[in-house]
């Protein structure tokens, strides 16, 4: 009996390890997969990057009897890189800027692609390029701001908006 | 245990393809500001104000000058406008001027210069305006005698309400 509870016990324990050995080779295949999946599908994801953030825009002057003149920031630039079909950049701020001032955004489009031209933001995503081609790699695109205001704006604190460009299906 | 392995396996894939497949996005942070902005400029300077007319009985008659104007940019609240002189005027003469408000503020009227300011326009409020009216009175009684060719520099400046 002892005997046989020792060659029971060995078969068991080569079920064991037999399953053991089989659950590393899938874990071993799921792995390579997940690897090839997400790095083909890395490959394959859109992306936009921006070079930082612009200069403090401030509004500081204006000629006598003229509105305040705006100032604008051209320092920072985009890197894109499009691999899923033909997409656009959207652009939007997080909250809304203060009563009679305005955030304007252009940026420079791709080769092929078209850029709306000066654009003022919003809570609600808009167009800034559009056409895209698919396979569009391209680095160090200007992203020149404007800030504007009307006298009625009055004395406004320094204070910041997060800007957010979005690459999306055109 | 082999569908429990395939069905994991699914999950992690589509998991991870969703998440490389998502749409991409990038943010910038944009520090804004406007300061305070107060400007004024004049057309430029008035004629020659030469008292040289009287009738008989009656004072040397004023003479006026409204050639000029001025343009103003505030984005501030409860401004004035100041007239100052360099220096005072010679004894028995008076350099006076009206300065028109502009839309946001309230005249003070005719105004005579001293070499301390006074307030020519109050109340003025966030206004971009040009092509504003100045005009000047300068008069001397018969006893400031012959003055004279001499100039005053008058000085405009948007300043705070008292």
């Amino acid at each position: 009996m002892e005997i046989g509870k020792i060659r029971q016990g060995i078969t068991n324990q080569g079920r064991k390890n037999m399953l053991n050995k089989k659950m590393t080779k899938t874990s071993i295949g799921i792995a390579v997969l997940l690897v090839t999946v997400c790095g083909f599908g890395a490959a394959k994801a859109d992306d936009i990057t921006a070079s930082g953030n612009p200069g403090s825009l401030i509004i500081s002057s204006a000629t006598a009897g003229s509105a305040l003149a705006p100032v604008s920031d051209a320092t920072t630039t985009y890197n894109i890189n499009i691999t899923t079909g033909t997409t656009k950049i959207t652009g939007e701020i997080n909250t809304a800027m203060p009563a009679n001032t305005a955030l304007r955004v252009m940026l420079a489009a791709p080769t092929g692609a078209t850029s709306v031209g000066m654009v003022t933001l919003s809570a609600t995503a808009q167009n800034l390029v559009i056409g895209i081609a698919n396979l569009t790699s391209q680095n160090g695109l200007g992203i020149s701001y404007e800030f504007g205001a009307s006298v009625s704006a009055g004395v406004v604190s320094s204070a910041a908006k997060t800007v957010t460009f979005t690459i999306a299906a055109n | 245990m082999k569908k429990l392995v395939a069905l994991t396996s699914a999950m992690l894939l589509l998991g991870v393809c969703g998440t490389a497949f998502a749409a991409s996005s990038t943010t910038q942070t944009v520090t804004y500001q406007v300061s305070a902005i107060n400007e004024i400029s004049v057309s430029g300077n008035p004629g020659a104000l030469i008292v040289s007319a009287a009738t008989a009985g009656s004072q040397p008659t004023a003479v006026t000058d409204a050639t000029t104007t001025y343009a103003i940019t505030t984005n501030g609240s409860l401004k004035r406008i100041t007239g100052v002189l360099n220096t005072a005027m010679p004894a028995n003469t008076s350099l006076k001027v009206t300065v028109t408000a502009p839309s946001t503020g309230t005249g003070a009227g005719q105004v005579t210069l001293t070499a301390t300011a006074a307030n020519l326009v109050t109340a003025i409020g966030a206004v971009a305006q040009s092509g504003i009216a100045i005009s000047y009175e300068f008069s001397a009684t018969a006893a400031a005698g012959v003055v004279a060719s001499a100039q005053k520099t008058v000085t405009l400046t948007v300043a705070d309400a008292v």
